[in-house]
């Protein structure tokens, strides 16, 4: 069956042939970290010809923040003998560029079974990190933005689920988010009192549909009465266009 | 009948066809009428709202030294204790109309049996949810205990006699709170019989909907149809042409997936399903709404049921072995 299932063995001279024609960078590394083979494709790290990474080592091809860290767990990994998890490096390549590097590896073992090296591919994943770290800063500055917010903010699902709440409900409902999270909106910010020139009630359904403002009295975690103006609108997605949720805005009102 | 070939002729069966049948099962029908005519008056908006007038009136009216805002933070206090009293009540009201329509449904499939109509037909069950009645637990109690004695009447030998209820020999699925869902758990049931008769193996998925009590509460009882058909479409499209799907329950669909041998596939499978099937719309006063529900599944070699009937202790008792996503 294992002879069935697994690939016949290659001759030393076509497997370097099929290594040489990967479309993904391949290279090998010694103990130390010198590169030992490396195919076509790894020398669009470097702009010199086929055969002249061999003798290098790949840190010198990082941004100086990398290399040393780069250096020491790559010993470490030898010394440990672990199977080596995937990393992302950048690596100056021929087009004058630093460009980011998924790193699948493997350890190289000596016939005693001691790690002797490292096989490495490389898939560039520049675009997609770019993308990643852009929507994680895009997503980080505007949680910022609403925990920045003087007003208490509170999100739910379409369900009526509490998602989110920033800083400035937790002051004024004298509560944690983590308290409220996953409470039925009416049960973490219950109203004792609503009133609007537009509707005597505001319920949740209500909310899904169309905005609303007004004013009201609620009931903080400590059962003490806050009187509030509070305004509400179905948070719409913008691909779709489909209600995802309600967002409720509230301002307390002195007495 | 599964809902892949209901689909095709949910067009052509006319709505009133159910009326216009000729009824010789007139026990069960009368006991449908007296069970919509034991109605309770609901707790209206405008009862709530007189309710409310009167509170704050009595509240102005007591002559002591309170400031007007005191007062009025009592009216609030007492009216927010009045909103929990309500909600106690509404949910023990939809709790019963629940039970009432389980049992309704109940009723009407028998009827439909007896009379020849498809048990599964989607008429019949979109007559249900029109059905307004919210009874007394005392009167559902009741109702339900005569619907019994109907049903399973004993002779003065004290053995059931066949003849004096004809509605026993009806579809066992009929009688069992578990298949009492919009469609198809009977023929469910009758589907796996015939599968197993055939000597075919296979796999039963039943996947659940969760938060559908929420979504009742705030959307009715269609919103929870909309959802149930929604995954139901999904996985008509998903699975296989040969793949049967059913209405299971009030808050489930069942799969009966023939010819598979591979459970971790199957696995697989139903996992990318429930993933991709999370949010469902619905269309709630002219606004589509998408709702995040959570979705898990069981899954049950055929091989380990004895019988087709053991299909009913899938849902009652999981078995440990069973795979949860």
């Amino acid at each position: 069956m294992d002879q069935v299932l697994s690939a016949p063995p290659l001759a030393e001279s076509a497997k370097q042939t099929w290594i040489d024609d990967l479309p993904l960078a391949y290279f090998e590394m010694d103990a130390m970290g010198v590169i030992t083979c490396a195919n076509r494709a790894s020398h669009a790290l470097h702009a010199i010809e086929h055969g002249s990474l061999v003798g290098k080592t790949p840190w010198e091809f990082m941004p100086a923040g990398e290399k040393e860290r780069s250096c020491a767990d790559y010993l470490s990994l030898i010394a440990s003998g672990d199977e080596p998890l995937v990393v992302y490096r950048s690596f100056y390549t021929s087009a004058g560029q630093f460009r980011v590097y998924q790193l699948h590896r493997s350890l190289i073992r000596d016939p005693q079974g001691r790690p002797a090296g490292m096989r490495v591919v490389g898939i560039d994943a520049t675009e997609s990190t770019r993308e990643l770290e852009e929507a994680h800063q895009a997503s980080q500055w505007q949680a910022s933005v609403l925990a920045s917010l003087p007003e208490a903010v509170i999100v739910s699902d379409a369900l009526g689920l509490i998602h989110y709440l920033n800083p400035a409900t937790e002051e004024m409902l004298d509560c944690s988010a983590a308290e409220l999270a996953g409470k039925m909106i009416e049960e973490g910010v219950p109203l004792l009192f609503y009133s609007s020139p537009e509707q005597s009630e505001l319920s949740f359904r209500r909310a899904l549909q169309s905005s609303s403002r007004g004013s009201a009295i609620l009931l903080d975690r400590q059962s003490r009465q806050l009187r509030v103006d509070v305004s509400t609108a179905p948070v719409i997605d913008q691909n779709c266009g489909f209600v995802i949720g309600a967002v409720t805005i509230l301002r307390r009102i002195s007495d | 009948m599964n809902l892949r070939q209901m689909a095709s002729l949910v067009a052509d069966k006319p709505p009133d066809k159910i009326a216009s049948e000729a009824l010789p099962a007139e026990r069960c029908l009368t006991l449908l009428a007296e069970g919509v005519a034991l109605n309770v008056p609901e707790i209206d908006e405008a009862a709530h709202k007189q309710l409310r007038a009167s509170v704050g009136q009595l509240a102005l009216q007591i002559p002591d030294r309170a400031s007007t805002d005191e007062k009025l933070i009592q009216i609030r206090t007492i009216l927010h204790e009045f909103e929990v009293y309500r909600q106690g009540v509404e949910n023990a009201l939809r709790q019963r109309q629940a039970a009432w329509r389980a049992l309704a449904d109940k009723l009407l499939r028998e009827l439909l049996t007896r009379i020849g109509i498809e048990v599964v037909a989607p008429e019949a069950s979109s007559l249900l949810i029109k059905i307004p009645a919210l009874v007394s637990a005392e009167d559902l109690a009741a109702y339900q205990q005569e619907l019994n004695r109907f049903l399973h009447p004993v002779g003065a030998d004290g053995r059931v006699n066949d003849i004096a209820a004809p509605l026993k020999v009806a579809d066992r699925s009929t009688a069992n709170h578990n298949a009492a869902g919009l469609l198809g758990g009977g023929s469910a049931v009758e589907y796996l019989k015939s599968v197993m008769e055939r000597g075919g193996n296979g796999f039963i998925a039943i996947i659940r909907l969760g938060c559908l009590d929420i979504i009742s509460q705030r959307f009715g009882l269609e919103a929870v149809q909309d959802c149930l058909m929604a995954v139901a479409s999904f996985l008509i499209h998903s699975l296989h042409s040969d793949d049967a799907i059913f209405h299971w329950s009030d808050s489930s669909l069942m799969a009966i997936l023939q010819g598979r041998v591979s459970e971790s596939i199957i696995n697989a499978e139903l996992q990318r399903i429930v993933s991709h099937n999370r949010d469902i719309t619905v269309k709630i006063e002219g606004r589509t709404i998408m709702l995040r529900i959570p979705l898990t599944f069981d899954l049950t070699p055929t091989e380990l049921l004895r019988d087709a009937n053991d299909l009913y202790k899938l849902s009652a008792n999981p078995e440990p072995n069973q795979s949860k996503w």
